[in-house]
C-alpha cells in the first residue's frame, strides 16, 4: 500500500505506512524529549507534530511500542550485563565489564531512581525540574505546588475532581477553596495509591517503594492502590508512608522537613549516611561515605543549592575528607565519598 | 515460488526435513563444535520455519536453510554471551541484590531482543543507547562517560534510534 495515506488506516496495520521522513522527524523528537527538563514549548510542539498528520502519529506509536521492549531492560543490573556483554563484542576482557559495574554500583539511587520510570513519562510531564532545581507552580484555582529537585507532575483538573499525578520526586501543596459552587475534592496520585486533601498543607514524596505524606495544616486521606485497603487519616503534624496495600503507624512530622522549600537540609542527629543519601538528592554526582564513619551524626542546616559547600562545611564538622572518586572511567567522577582523613605519610 | 498455503507449506517442511536434517545438523556442528547444542539448533531451525509465515524458497533449499539457521544461531549466540555477562556481573553484585530465577529468565529475554534490535550497529552507538535507555543518563553524561563530544552522542543515539525503532523503513540491515 501507498505510504501517503488516509487518516484511518489501523485496519493496515501500523507499521505498513511510515515514511522514512516521520521515521527520522520521530526519532529526533524522542531524542530531544529525553533531555532533562524540556521546554513546555517542546512539548506542544511535539503534540502538534503528532497531530499533524496520522503518518507521525505512527511512527510516534513505533517508537512507543518498541519502547516498551526497552522498559524491560530498564534497570543498572540489566544495563550493567548488556554492557557487560558488549565488552565481549569489543574483544576487551573483563576491565569493561568492571566499568559497566560502577554505573550499577554507583549509580544506583541517583539518576536511576530518577529515571527509573519511563524516562518519556517524565520528560513529557507537565511540571518538572531537574536534579538540584525547585520550582512553584500556581494551578488554575490558585492551589500553590512547591516541586523539590528531580520532581515532576501532572495536573488533571477535571469537572468532578482536582488531580495531581506525582510522576517522581516530592511536592509541597497548599491547596486553595474550590471556587466552584460543588468544591471538586482535590488528589494526588503516586504509584502506590492517593492522597486526599481536607483543606490543607502537605507533602507527597515518591519513594522507589513507597510514598510518604506528612501534613502540615488541615489533614488528608491516604487511599491504598489495592482494593480493600484500608483508608488512614491524617492529621496536622503528622506524617506516614504507605504501600499499595498499606499505611504505616502515622509519627509525628517535622516542620524542618519542608526546609527544602527554603532550599535547605535541616539535620537532627542523622547518621551520615542517611544525610548523604537525602543531600544526594540534589547532586548530580552519587555521595557516599566510608563505611568506618557511616554512623557519624550529623545536626545542623545545610544548603540544598550548593551541594560542593554542603560536603564542605559537613567534612569540617566531623574532620572528615571529601574524595572524588574517579576510577573505572577516569574522566567523570563516578561518586564523592566522605572519609576519614588520611594521615601525611 | 514462495509459497504460503498451511497444507502445502506442512509438506514442504516435512520434505525439506527428510532431505536436509541430517546435512543442517552436521552444518550447524561445524559451527558449533557439539553434536548436542548442534541438534538442538536444527530443532529450532524447523520449528522457527513451521511457527512463522515467511515464505519457504525451496528451489535452493540448503541455502535457504543455511539462511534460517544463520538467524538460529546468531540468537544463540547472542543469549550464550549474555548469559555469561549476566554471570559476570552477578558474581560482583552483593547477595541480596541478585535477581530471582524468574525476573532472571525475563531479564534475559528482554536484553535478548533489545540486543537483537540493536544488532549490526558500532560498539560505541550501542553503548550510548544503552546508558541512554537502561541507566537513563543524559546526552551530556553520556558523552562525558564515552569521552567524546555532545554531537557525537547525538549522531550515536540517532543512529541507534533510527535502527533500533525504524530499521525497516530505513532499510538499515540487521545481520
Amino acid at each position: 500500500m501507498n505510504t501517503a495515506v488516509a487518516p484511518q488506516d489501523g485496519a493496515n496495520g501500523p507499521d505498513a505506512s511510515i515514511t522514512p521522513a516521520a521515521a527520522r522527524e520521530a526519532v529526533q523528537w524522542f531524542l530531544d524529549l529525553q533531555a532533562p527538563g524540556p521546554a513546555p514549548r517542546l512539548r506542544e510542539d511535539w503534540l502538534r507534530w503528532r497531530a499533524a498528520s496520522a503518518v507521525h502519529e505512527r511512527a510516534w506509536q513505533r517508537i512507543e511500542r518498541v519502547g516498551r521492549t526497552l522498559q524491560g531492560g530498564a534497570s543498572p543490573f540489566a544495563s550493567a550485563v548488556a554492557q557487560a556483554k558488549l565488552a565481549g563484542e569489543a574483544a576487551r576482557g573483563r576491565r569493561r565489564a568492571v566499568q559497566a559495574l560502577a554505573v550499577l554500583a554507583f549509580g544506583a539511587g541517583g539518576a536511576w531512581a530518577v529515571h527509573q520510570r519511563t524516562p518519556w513519562r517524565e520528560a513529557v510531564a507537565d511540571h518538572r525540574t531537574a536534579v538540584g532545581e525547585r520550582r512553584v507552580v500556581t494551578l488554575p484555582d490558585g492551589t500553590r505546588v512547591e516541586l523539590n529537585t528531580a520532581s515532576a507532575i501532572d495536573v488533571r483538573y477535571g469537572a468532578a475532581e482536582r488531580r495531581l499525578v506525582l510522576v517522581v520526586g516530592e511536592i509541597l501543596v497548599t491547596t486553595a477553596r474550590d471556587a466552584r459552587p460543588a468544591p471538586r475534592p482535590f488528589l494526588v496520585e503516586t504509584a502506590q495509591g492517593e492522597v486526599r486533601a481536607l483543606g490543607t498543607r502537605f507533602t507527597v514524596r515518591q519513594g522507589a517503594q513507597d510514598a510518604r505524606v506528612a501534613v502540615y495544616d488541615g489533614a488528608v486521606e491516604i487511599q491504598p492502590r489495592s482494593p480493600g485497603a484500608p483508608v488512614l487519616r491524617l492529621h496536622a503534624g503528622q506524617q506516614a508512608r504507605f504501600s499499595a496495600t498499606e499505611v504505616s503507624a502515622p509519627e509525628s512530622a517535622a516542620q524542618a522537613d519542608t526546609a527544602w522549600t527554603h532550599g535547605a537540609l535541616v539535620a537532627l542527629s542523622m547518621r551520615l549516611d542517611d544525610f548523604l543519601a537525602e543531600l544526594g538528592r540534589y547532586s548530580g554526582t552519587p555521595l557516599a561515605c566510608d563505611p568506618a564513619v557511616a554512623h557519624l551524626r550529623v545536626s545542623g542546616s545545610y544548603p540544598t543549592d550548593d551541594v560542593a559547600k554542603a560536603l564542605e562545611a559537613l567534612s569540617a564538622v566531623l574532620g572528615l575528607e571529601v574524595r572524588t572518586v574517579t576510577r573505572f572511567w577516569g574522566r567523570q567522577a563516578v561518586r564523592i565519598e566522605l572519609a576519614p582523613r588520611t594521615p601525611p605519610v | 515460488m514462495p509459497t504460503t498455503d498451511t497444507t502445502l507449506r506442512q509438506q514442504c517442511i516435512e520434505g525439506l526435513y527428510a532431505d536436509h536434517h541430517g546435512w543442517l545438523k552436521a552444518w550447524l556442528r561445524r559451527r558449533l563444535g557439539d553434536s548436542f547444542a548442534a541438534a538442538d539448533l536444527a530443532h529450532d531451525t524447523f520449528l522457527r520455519l513451521l511457527g512463522r509465515t515467511e515464505a519457504l524458497a525451496v528451489e535452493e533449499p540448503r541455502a535457504f536453510l543455511t539462511t534460517v539457521a544463520t538467524r538460529v544461531l546468531a540468537n544463540h549466540w547472542r543469549r550464550e554471551q549474555l548469559e555469561r555477562a549476566y554471570l559476570e556481573t552477578l558474581r560482583h553484585l552483593p547477595q541480596a541484590l541478585a535477581p530471582s530465577p524468574e525476573e532472571r529468565a525475563l531479564l534475559l529475554e528482554a536484553l535478548c531482543e533489545i540486543d537483537a534490535l540493536l544488532d549490526g550497529l558500532p560498539v560505541p552507538a550501542k553503548r550510548a543507547f544503552l546508558f541512554s535507555q537502561l541507566d537513563g543518563l543524559t546526552q551530556v553524561q553520556i558523552a562525558e562517560r564515552l569521552g567524546v563530544t555532545e554531537r557525537t552522542v547525538r549522531r550515536y543515539l540517532t543512529q541507534a534510534a533510527e535502527t533500533c525503532f525504524f530499521a525497516d523503513v530505513l532499510g538499515r540491515a540487521r545481520a
